[in-house]
């Protein structure tokens, strides 16, 4: 049966050239968009090194302060992870880093500006960067506030060509910062790891951050197993609830009386733009881009759908005759449908080797830093996908339409 | 085999209501060759198709081998059609994007029989019709007899009871034609296929056993 299918698809497809191609290209050109954006939404929440723990990790990003006339809003401080998220149970590493900042360097009299995050020795064990040179500083340099530094390769090629960069020297903050490690360059999008240099937390000149409760610190936790994940964002609300906020600093005539931060995954981070705190808001965000999805294809499926409807209007003599030897209609929009479908994937194949040579371009353009979008296994399946559904969505409605045809007046030539 | 009880069939459209058939009963025998005949407009199409369980009748009943077929559903008329009727057409109606060898396998993919048992049964059919050496030709690429041929294998190849035949030699000059009859005539005295076959020829339907004539969708003697 499949081989007939095919047969008769690559001979219907063959003699209606022109549009053949119209189809094709209509399936590649939505394809590139689709692969395109799921290969930024991979890029961005894929389990790609570092984030090799991606799936069982949660960050705490922010807190949120709020009392009589007061809400103060921003990062994690230091005082609440200290409190709250330290030796969290069923945590296996636990690694508090600040929002990169921009900070500024001279190269031989030229300003260079450079993404600095602060961090812990845990960091470097709850991410697995590749290090080209050197290695990461550990806990005793934090402890210390060594001035080490680890730095990206793009920053080392900045600032020292391309010599090693181990073992030069590196003034920020009013300090001199020895590097110790170089690693691959990381995505802009991937924000977690992303930086152009790394310091020690406690190389900080203030220690201001240690008593905050809203901050400008972040957590990174890996869980020992996706099971424990529940347990550690239990105890974070736990431990939360029991701060005591009586000791608080607050503005003159305020007191504040509800402190609310969340343990949360990367990609209930991402969605908790769009949708708040909704504790569905993950399964949210991938259904709203689906939807999203679907809906775009729509448009160029309707096209797909009147060049599908008229290729098959051409056949109604072979549905009458199909129908007269025992075709059922479930059998004929199953071919029809399959036929379509083999129109999409091909244009699926297409879409993403154009789609590839888009990614290559954003890459070689610059326009997000160091990003190294591709196509990878999950991006092809995502675009396999995409192009079943664009099959199915621009096939079913004509092959339905069709089958429903008499078969009498399939045999006369179609509805008049 | 068939039997059709006060059959009548009225195309109605918004204005328009046109009796195809009234009236109609009729019984054809197993083993038995019969043509239709009338004007053009008389009904002979109409009557094959409701024999063909292609098209309904207003009213009456049709029976196939002793089944009243009326209240049966779609799905479930397909499946009588492809297992004891075969049809041929006067303009073919082979799919023109299959080769030969795949149009005569039609039938056989709508009972699920594999890939070479269809392929075997397909190639004994179109060497029935003598066309063997065509088997991975396209119908564009046969004359009208040859692809009238095919069109008979494909009616064949799923050894249905009962052949219904719509002018298979309309399209045909005369020798193609008597080659066609002849092999429909064949089909019916050795293989004891019971044929119904609409047909303008007085010629050919003095060849069949009885002559079934319309006028105004109604039997005339």
């Amino acid at each position: 049966m499949l081989g007939h299918t095919l047969r008769s698809t690559w001979r219907v497809l063959m003699r209606r050239k022109f549009f053949t191609v119209v189809s094709l290209f209509g399936v590649a050109l939505t394809l590139v968009v689709l692969v395109v954006a799921a290969a930024l939404f991979d890029h961005s929440f894929g389990p790609h090194p570092p984030e090799v723990h991606a799936d069982r990790s949660l960050g705490i990003f922010g807190a949120r302060l709020s009392g009589e006339g007061w809400t103060t809003t921003g990062g994690a401080g230091g005082r609440l992870l200290e409190t709250c998220a330290r030796a969290l149970p069923g945590a296996e590493i636990t690694s508090f880093y600040s929002a990169q900042d921009q900070e500024v360097t001279y190269r031989g009299g030229e300003r260079v500006s450079l993404w600095v995050k602060r961090t812990d020795g845990a960091f470097w064990r709850a991410l697995r960067f590749r290090f080209l040179e050197g290695g990461p500083f550990t806990d005793a340099d934090d402890a210390a506030a060594n001035a080490v530094a680890v730095v990206n390769d793009a920053t080392r090629m900045r600032l020292f060509g391309d010599g090693p960069g181990v073992g030069k020297t590196l003034r920020l903050d009013g300090r001199t910062f020895t590097i110790v490690g170089v690693v691959e360059d990381v995505p802009f999008l991937r924000n977690v790891p992303f930086s152009d240099v790394w310091l020690p937390a406690r190389t900080a000149r203030s220690d201001a951050e240690s008593r905050k409760l809203v901050g400008d610190m972040k957590a990174l936790i890996v869980a020992r197993s996706r099971e424990d994940l529940p347990g550690i964002r239990e105890e974070y609300r736990r431990r939360l609830a029991a701060v005591d906020l009586a000791t608080v600093d607050a503005p003159a005539g305020a007191r504040f009386d509800r402190l609310e931060s969340e343990a949360e995954t990367f990609l209930e981070k991402a969605a908790s733009d769009l949708f708040g705190r909704n504790p569905h808001r993950a399964p949210l965000l991938v259904a709203f881009l689906s939807v999203l999805a679907v809906a775009f294809m729509a448009l160029p499926a309707l096209n797909l759908v009147n060049l599908a409807l008229s290729r098959i209007l051409e056949r109604s003599s072979e549905i009458g005759v199909r129908k007269a030897f025992g075709a059922t209609r479930g059998r004929l929009v199953l071919q029809f449908v399959a036929e379509n479908l083999v129109l999409s994937l091909a244009g699926g194949a297409v879409g993403l080797v154009l789609a590839a040579g888009v990614l290559a371009a954003v890459n070689r353009s610059g326009l997000i830093p160091y990003a190294q979008l591709g196509v990878n296994a999950r991006v092809f399946l995502y675009g396999l996908l995409a192009s079943c559904v664009f099959g199915v969505l621009s096939g079913a409605l004509p092959a339905l339409r069709m089958s429903r045809l008499h078969p009498v007046e399939a045999l006369r030539g179609g509805p008049r | 085999m068939i039997r059709l009880e006060n059959v009548e069939k009225v195309y109605r459209t918004d204005r328009i209501e046109t009796i195809a058939l009234s009236n109609v009963s009729l019984d054809v025998a197993e083993g038995e060759f019969v043509s239709i005949m009338g004007p053009s407009g008389s009904g002979k199409s109409t009557l094959l198709h409701v024999m063909g369980l292609l098209d309904a009748p207003t009213k009456g009943s049709v029976t196939l081998n002793g089944r009243k077929v009326g209240s049966y559903s779609d799905a479930a008329l397909a499946k009588v059609r492809n297992a004891e009727l075969g049809f041929v057409f006067q303009t073919f109606h082979l799919v023109p994007d299959l080769s030969v060898l795949d149009n005569v396998e039609v039938p056989l993919l709508y009972r699920g029989t594999g890939a070479k048992e269809r392929r075997k049964r397909a190639e004994a059919a179109l060497e029935r019709v003598g066309l063997s050496a065509r088997t991975r030709h396209f119908p564009s690429q046969l004359s009208g007899g040859q692809q009238q041929r095919v069109a008979i294998a494909r009616a064949i190849v799923g050894a249905p009871r009962i052949l219904l035949a719509d002018e298979p030699t309309g399209n045909l000059d005369s020798a193609m034609g008597d080659e066609i009859l002849a092999l429909i005539e064949d089909l019916n005295t050795r293989e004891r296929c019971t044929v119904v076959m609409v047909t303008h020829d007085e010629r050919q339907a003095a060849k069949t056993h009885r002559t079934v004539r319309l006028f105004d969708g109604r039997p005339v003697s």
